[in-house]
């Protein structure tokens, strides 16, 4: 956490996209609207993070943004040694080497017109490292996601959602990024295919010792193959700390909500209610209260901002303390060092 | 297809190449089957006509004048004594050579203009939308007439017409197609490894692109022909004596009580060129879909 | 408790090439008065063909074998004009993306007041007063201009509550909902899944749920039928198969489901082998070929169900042995 240098750092970054039409604009709208509002996320060498958010939250931009695929118009990314603050650039193209990015939609994320062994080896191609045999290649590839070789002479539109999600995780990987994003990489998947591809992923990371960011909804996934989890609303991470210490005792009652949805198997009803306001009018101070059940005056007017509600484990709520208090958990081993958390709080903000 | 290091054992290969699919495809519909064999044709008679071609299609014999059919003319003779089967292969050339011209230069200006509009900054998109527009709502009659009036009638003038007037429709196309494509997730995905402008538009867009706009092409060929043969007609295309499907109508019409045979032969291929040009088309667009491969219900 | 819904060797078959391809086999389920039946099943076990067989809305080239009874009448029988009628006045389904199920070019109310086109004793006006009571009973705050929007204009949840909303408009004592939370974020999920439930007391029937994801069957259901590769191999009440599941399918597929497992692992659970396509199925039982515990008897013959408690039966030849 604090120790080793973080392989990405994203550090308040701004994602802003231009919105409303020319008469929105003339008659005062909004010329923008803001995805990301400062943003900020870190994820250590060897570390799987998972990213949690509704649809809309921002998660999706997030990913794509660590690439500069988004328009970048505040804040800093580092990858390895590249710092960059502006998208576009000479810097993308070198950070961007470093990262594999896997899509939500595994086929449509396929050039339907390619041969799978072409696709898996596009990384390869675009950078000059194909070597004389690029067959060869594409089977060594696919063969490490467990894919056989007349694969490579396959269109997307052949091959099963778990099958292409396999090729998507190969050419996320052909050239030994130290980082790979993946964007919802169960969604679509029925269970028994779920369990093959994260044991996949995670027999990937343990023998090439590479980081993950996991873009997910699924907290029930996220419990098993994360190492820390960071949750989104509106665009800014409400929660982040070690997996088992938040599933433990989350402090944001957003977080709170979200791990009980799964877990009621009766009747009662929902802990939030209705919608994610829209980005374009932002609620006033903190940005949950709209839908929390906890919500004072002073949530209302006053944005809360980060505390610690346990080691390396951050909070964006006015009222964390009650929530972690009214957990049930047990406390993880982590809160014994409780005294050693200012200091992390120092290097961690 | 587009990317020839990619071989893959001969024992392994499970189908043909694409394009031999699609190939195949194309012939296993009966109109796909029939229309292409009957535009091969029309290329051999072009190609070969003055092989094929029984007499001179310019030369003139007065006194063999407006002859019906017989065993020497298969045809008949025009109002000039000229053999009008011969002057019939010697128009398939010219209608070809004007078809292919025309579209693979409207082709060409469409496809470049399309790709810039589509990738290039706004202000350029706007402008060339702009431009596309402007030109689309010309009529095409009165402004061939008008370039006519000014260059005089010929095969270049005619090109020009026919590129101007048929680019529009490819750069719509093309322009609209890269922006959906541009945004699609593998397209996204080779900007993400890294992947420059040119090559994203080399392997991904054209491959993509193109399967439509091959479609479009086989079915305006037959416009082009429909063109040509019109400014002919009105005397404005293709000039005397050389031969052409429009002028040919042309003439023939005006001697239409007399010897109808020369009207109606040279109406014929136009038409029969029309339905084949249009039935060749549709049948590329389902043998283009690589998803319609086997189980089409 | 009489059956609202029964279901006799129910077969579902679809034309591919020159042979008839079984996409659903000799599916035999009753749903009674007040029940709510989870019908679970991954991709490719014939789930949502088996709720086109109750609808009647199979596509071209689809075949409906044995009978399926609604209140007693036999559907197969039925022509076209009376089976939509039923559509219209006694069954409703809600559709897994409402936005495909809504006319994007009509605004909410009019389509709300054209589903009730069958209940010819309303006037428009009582439909469209009617149809603003249901939206606001299913949770929409100003339901008067939500009926003045375009489909595109909602959220996916609101738009899920517009389908719920249509859907109970006609009164139906059959509601079918296939896959209704699968588009859905988890808050909003455990929404929709409360506006289905109190939808089940509202109405005087039976409620089909479509799912993949076994937690929500054990949130709404009160029975349960789990498919595999187009045949029911367990069915019981929902505490029973989810607590004691008998069938090796049913227990690998709770033991996969990562919400489920308790302390936190890398090596999550999975089941070897793939769904067999329709037209190859394999000799015996269908699920032998992945199944860890079969017997050499299970790849020659295909098992019967057999009752593994009150209501509660399995068709796998370990049921007499266990």
């Amino acid at each position: 956490m604090t120790e080793a240098t973080p392989l990405l750092e994203i550090n308040d970054l701004v994602v802003r996209y231009p919105a409303g039409t020319v008469f929105d604009r003339l008659t005062g709208g909004p010329r923008d609207i803001t995805i990301l509002p400062g943003t900020s996320l870190r994820i250590a060498p060897g570390e799987t993070l998972g990213l949690i958010g509704e649809s809309g939250s921002g998660k999706t931009t997030l990913g794509r943004a660590a690439v500069g695929l988004a328009p970048i118009s505040g804040g800093t990314i580092r990858i390895g040694k590249d710092v960059t603050s502006l998208s576009g650039g000479q810097t993308w193209a070198r950070m961007r080497r470093s990262v594999g990015l896997m899509f939500q939609d595994p086929v449509a994320a396929l050039d339907p017109r390619m041969r799978l062994g072409q696709s898996v080896t596009e990384p390869l191609a675009i950078t000059g490292q194909l070597g004389r045999d690029r067959t060869a290649r594409a089977i060594e590839l696919l063969a490490q996601v467990g894919l056989s070789a007349d694969f490579a002479n396959r269109f997307p539109h052949e091959v099963s959602g778990g099958q292409a999600r396999r090729v998507t995780v190969a050419r996320a990987l052909a050239l030994d990024p130290p980082l790979v994003i993946a964007d919802e990489p169960t969604a679509g998947l029925d269970l028994s295919v779920q369990g093959e591809l994260l044991n996949l992923l995670n027999d990937l990371q343990q023998r090439l010792r590479v980081s993950f960011l996991m873009i997910t909804h699924n907290l029930a996934v996220a419990r098993h193959v994360t190492d820390r989890i960071a949750i989104m609303y509106l665009g800014r991470i409400v929660e982040t700390g070690p997996t088992a210490a938040i599933f433990a005792r989350p402090a944001h009652p957003y977080t709170r909500a979200l791990l009980r949805t799964r877990d009621r198997a009766d009747g009662t009803s929902a802990d939030i209610a209705g919608e994610v306001p829209s980005l374009r009018a932002r609620p006033a101070g903190c940005e949950f209260h709209t839908r929390c059940p906890l919500a004072t005056d002073h949530c209302r007017t006053t944005a809360p901002s980060h505390s610690l509600a346990g080691a390396d484990h951050l909070v964006t709520c006015h009222r964390a303390a009650e929530v972690q208090a009214a957990a049930t958990g047990p406390a993880p081993a982590t809160e014994a060092n409780n005294s050693t958390t200012t200091r992390i709080l120092k290097t961690e903000i | 297809m587009t990317d020839a290091s990619l071989a893959v054992p001969r024992s392994r290969r499970p189908s043909l190449g694409q394009s031999g699919a699609i190939l195949r495809r194309l012939a296993s519909s009966p109109a796909g089957a029939i229309s292409l064999g009957f535009i091969l044709l029309l290329f051999a008679v072009a190609i070969f006509a003055p092989l094929v071609a029984p007499f001179d299609p310019i030369a003139i014999a007065p006194r063999d004048r407006m002859q019906p059919p017989s065993a020497v003319h298969w045809l008949g003779t025009d109002q000039l004594g000229r053999d009008v089967l011969s002057r019939l292969i010697f128009g398939t050339r010219t209608a070809l050579q004007v078809a292919l011209a025309g579209t693979g230069g409207a082709f060409l200006v469409g496809m470049c203009l399309g790709m810039v509009s589509g990738l290039g900054p706004k202000w350029i998109d706007s402008l060339l939308v702009l431009l596309n527009d402007s030109l689309k709502a010309l009529p095409l009659i009165l402004f061939a007439l008008a370039l006519v009036s000014i260059y005089g009638p010929s095969m270049v003038t005619l090109g020009v017409i026919i590129t101007l007037s048929m680019a529009p429709g490819y750069f719509r196309v093309v322009r609209n197609q890269v922006l959906v494509l541009r945004n699609a997730d593998y397209v996204v995905a080779a900007q993400a490894m890294g992947a420059s402008w040119l090559r994203q538009s080399m392997t991904h867009l054209l491959p993509n692109l193109i399967g439509p706009i091959l479609v479009l092409i086989a079915m305006d060929i037959p416009a082009v022909i429909g063109i040509e043969s019109g400014l002919s007609f009105l005397g404005q295309g293709v000039q005397p004596p050389n031969a052409s499907w429009g002028t040919m109508l042309s003439e023939g019409y005006a001697y239409l009580r007399q010897a109808p045979h020369i009207a109606l032969t040279a109406g014929a291929p136009i038409v029969l060129a029309t339905i084949a040009f249009t039935f060749f088309g549709e049948a590329l667009r389902d043998a283009l879909d690589p998803r319609g491969a086997g189980d089409r219900r | 408790m009489s059956a609202v819904l029964s279901l006799e060797s129910v077969s579902v078959l679809y034309r591919k090439g020159r042979t008839m391809v079984p996409a659903v086999r000799d599916v035999t389920l009753e749903i009674g008065r007040g029940e709510t039946l989870g019908l679970v099943g991954e991709s490719g076990s014939g789930k949502s063909s088996l709720a086109t067989a109750i609808t009647g809305l199979l596509p071209s080239g689809g075949r409906v074998d044995g009978t399926v009874r609604f209140e007693g009448s036999d559907l197969t029988g039925l022509a076209a004009s009376d089976r939509r009628r039923l559509r219209g006045t006694a069954i409703a389904t809600i559709a897994q993306d409402p936005f495909t199920s809504l006319n994007p070019v009509v605004r909410i109310g009019r389509q709300l007041v054209e589903f009730q086109h069958w209940q010819t004793d309303r006037s428009r006006a009582e439909r469209w007063r009617r149809a603003a009571e249901m939206l606001a009973q299913v949770g929409l705050s100003d339901p008067e201009a939500r009926m003045r929007q375009y489909p595109h204009q909602l959220s996916g949840g609101i738009r899920q509550r517009v389908a719920i909303a249509a859907a109970l408009l006609v009164n139906p004592r059959l509601l079918i909902a296939d896959e209704p939370t699968t588009a859905l974020d988890a808050t909003t999920e455990d929404q929709i899944i409360g506006l289905i439930r109190n939808a089940r007391q509202a109405i005087d029937g039976a409620v089909v749920f479509i799912t993949h994801d076994m937690s929500v069957v054990r949130r709404l259901c009160d029975r349960v039928a789990v498919l595999y590769a187009g045949q029911v191999v367990e069915t019981g009440p929902v505490g029973t198969v989810l607590g004691d599941p008998r069938h090796p399918y049913t227990k690998a597929l709770l033991a996969c489901d990562p919400a489920g497992i308790e302390t936190p692992t890398r090596l999550l659970p999975t089941i070897p082998g793939t769904v067999p396509a329709p037209g190859n199925l394999p000799p015996g039982c269908v699920f032998a070929p992945r199944c860890t515990a079969a017997l050499p008897v299970c790849s020659q013959r295909s098992p019967r169900p057999s009752a593994a408690g009150p209501g509660h039966s399995a068709a796998c030849h370990l049921m007499g042995t266990a």
